[in-house]
């Protein structure tokens, strides 16, 4: 089996008594991808401050490289590079001092600033103070910053926020291209699906506080459940027909949606159609997609899926 | 590490003018002390300038330096989420506190050797014929400098829970400005940790004049006692400090 690098267990987190993060269980192997998907508010930062011992855990245990971090977490941070939610950065300093005054206190050579810089595109502003930065430029510091240490753990909280689409990409390379060239495991958050399907190996699903998916992506993709869509002349007669006849299906949308999609079956209810005069208009496959299955999935989503489908 | 937490935060304050602040305490109170007139019974030339000067220093703006000191050394930490990076960095948060303390009262220290300095001045210009007081002289810098650690290590405490700049300074104004009037309680001047800085530069009569300026129990409840009740606070505080 392969060595584990992060594994919480049973991980609780309240606020004033409200719970924010519940029984969360996380596992992420060595040179993953893990994609750590949630809507807003669904825990996810507040897991990965709890990762990274900013905030204390109300109950359940943190391993961390095969260690428990109750007692401490600094033997851990020396192997973890992060950026957690918004950017960190010291506005009256340049890129370079920013990266200066964190290469002080984790002992990398002053070339690294360089390599780092080069890596996220932020050579030719490392001498701007950061003050004068887009949030985009920012966001690259900050991801910078988090490589500073050769981290053999990258911890990334929603780091292509305020970035525009071609640097979506670039980061998304970089970040794929990371456990193939340097072996280091990454656990990167968001709340689009679409970001981490492109470059998750693993994902885990939280809402409102809890685990609700834990497996590859493959996996999730085989929870794509596919439908028959039939619309029909007269819709009510054909749904009272074929429920009559023992067959599975809803009505809702303009049509029928028949949950049986083997061949032989979709022949029976098109033969049984015709034969009772009704006249069928379109028979269509539907597939969900990742991000329905996802939007399904998340309890906050599910009412914005239903509309969208009833539109 | 604390070397390097240290060197960090010097370099952090390196670009702002916040050491520019040292200065202007000691040159007011120069100034104040260089105009006046030397008082008949004086024992020793240098007296006058001194208590004249440690009433413009020490009572109010020594004390507010300190709270400006804390509240900078914090200030950069929570505009932008410096907290949150510093602090999942492999370092030690105990540390962390200590860097910033040592900071704030080594930019103290200084703030002292200037207002040292321009007593200095006073006598050299003037041509004060007396022997230097060196006795004197390292109570009221090393005496005020210690008076002042339980104020960094409170205003720091503070300063780390409180994300606004002004509240701590307000705070520290609040617990300032009654020293005009503790000043002269007997009874209560002894525990006032504000007040200290004063009492242990100003010399409060002739007779003692040389010999230790603030009483026995002074030192040890207000000093000692309030720099280890803050300083433990402040250590606790950001040991559990969520962010
Ligand atoms: N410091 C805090 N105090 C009170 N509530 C908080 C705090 N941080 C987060 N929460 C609440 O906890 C829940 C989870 O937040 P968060 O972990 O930031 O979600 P996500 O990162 O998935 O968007 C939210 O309901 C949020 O309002
Ligand atoms: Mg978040």
């Amino acid at each position: 089996m392969k060595e584990i690098i992060v594994q919480t267990t049973d991980l609780v987190k309240k606020f004033k008594g409200r719970p924010a993060v519940k029984s969360v269980n996380l596992s992420i192997e060595k040179g993953e991808i893990y994609g750590f998907l949630g809507p807003n508010g669904a825990g996810k930062t507040t897991t990965i401050r709890m990762l990274l011992g900013l905030m204390k855990p109300d109950s359940g245990t943190i391993e961390l490289f095969g260690k428990n971090v109750k007692r401490s977490h600094l033997e851990a941070l020396k192997k973890i590079g992060s950026l957690v939610e918004s950017p960190s950065y010291y506005a009256h300093l340049t890129a370079r001092e920013n990266l200066e005054a964190i290469r002080k206190l984790i002992y990398v050579p002053k070339s690294r600033i360089d390599e780092v810089l080069s890596i996220v595109r932020l050579t030719e502003d490392a001498d701007r103070a950061v003050k004068g930065y887009s949030l985009g430029m920012k966001q690259r510091l900050g991801i910078a910053s988090a490589l500073l240490g050769n981290p053999e753990l990258l911890i990334l909280d929603e780091p292509t926020n305020g970035l525009d689409p071609s640097g979506i990409h670039e980061i998304r390379d970089l970040i794929k291209s990371m456990p193939q060239q340097y072996g280091i495991t990454v656990l990167i958050s968001s709340h689009l699906l679409s970001e981490i399907d492109q470059m998750a190996t693993k994902v885990g699903i939280i809402s409102k506080g809890e685990m609700i998916f834990h497996d590859s992506i493959e996996a999730l993709r085989n929870k794509a459940q596919t439908q028959i869509k039939l619309r029909v002349e007269n819709a009510e007669q054909a749904k009272n027909l074929l429920l009559g006849k023992g067959f599975v299906l809803k009505q809702g949308d303009n049509a029928l949606h028949l949950k049986d999609v083997r061949d032989h079956n979709v022949a029976k209810v098109i033969n049984l159609l015709v034969q009772n005069g009704i006249g069928i208009y379109r028979v269509e496959e539907q597939r969900k997609s990742l991000e329905e299955i996802f939007l399904g999935l998340t309890d906050e989503g599910g009412a914005k899926h239903a509309k969208t489908s009833a539109s | 590490m604390l070397s390097s937490l240290i060197q960090t935060e010097f370099f952090k304050i390196r670009k702002t003018n916040i050491l520019s602040l040292v200065f202007v305490s000691p040159i007011l109170a120069t100034m104040v002390g260089f105009s006046i007139t030397q008082i008949e019974a004086s024992p020793n030339d240098w007296v006058t300038p001194l208590i004249f000067m440690t009433f413009v220093h020490a009572l109010i703006f020594l004390p507010l330096l300190i709270g400006v000191f804390s509240s900078f050394v914090c200030r950069y930490e929570h505009l932008h989420g410096g907290w949150k990076q510093l602090l999942s960095l492999p370092v030690r948060r105990e540390q962390v506190y200590l860097a910033k303390f040592i900071v704030v009262i080594s930019m103290i220290a200084l703030n002292q050797l200037l207002f040292a300095a321009g007593w200095i001045g006073i006598g050299l210009v003037k041509g004060f014929s007396d022997p230097f007081p060196f006795e004197v002289l390292s109570k009221v810098l090393m005496g005020g400098w210690i008076a002042t650690l339980p104020l960094a290590a409170v205003m720091l405490w503070v300063s780390m829970a409180w994300a606004s700049f002004a509240a701590p300074l307000a705070l520290n104004v609040i617990f300032t400005l009654p020293n005009i009037l503790i000043a002269n309680s007997e009874k209560f001047a002894p525990y006032y940790p504000w007040i200290q800085p004063f009492l242990t530069m100003v010399p409060p009569g002739e007779e003692s004049w040389g010999a230790l300026f603030v009483s026995f129990e002074s030192i040890v409840f207000a000093i000692m006692g309030g720099f280890i009740i803050f300083f433990m606070g402040g250590l606790i505080y950001i040991r559990r400090k969520t962010v």
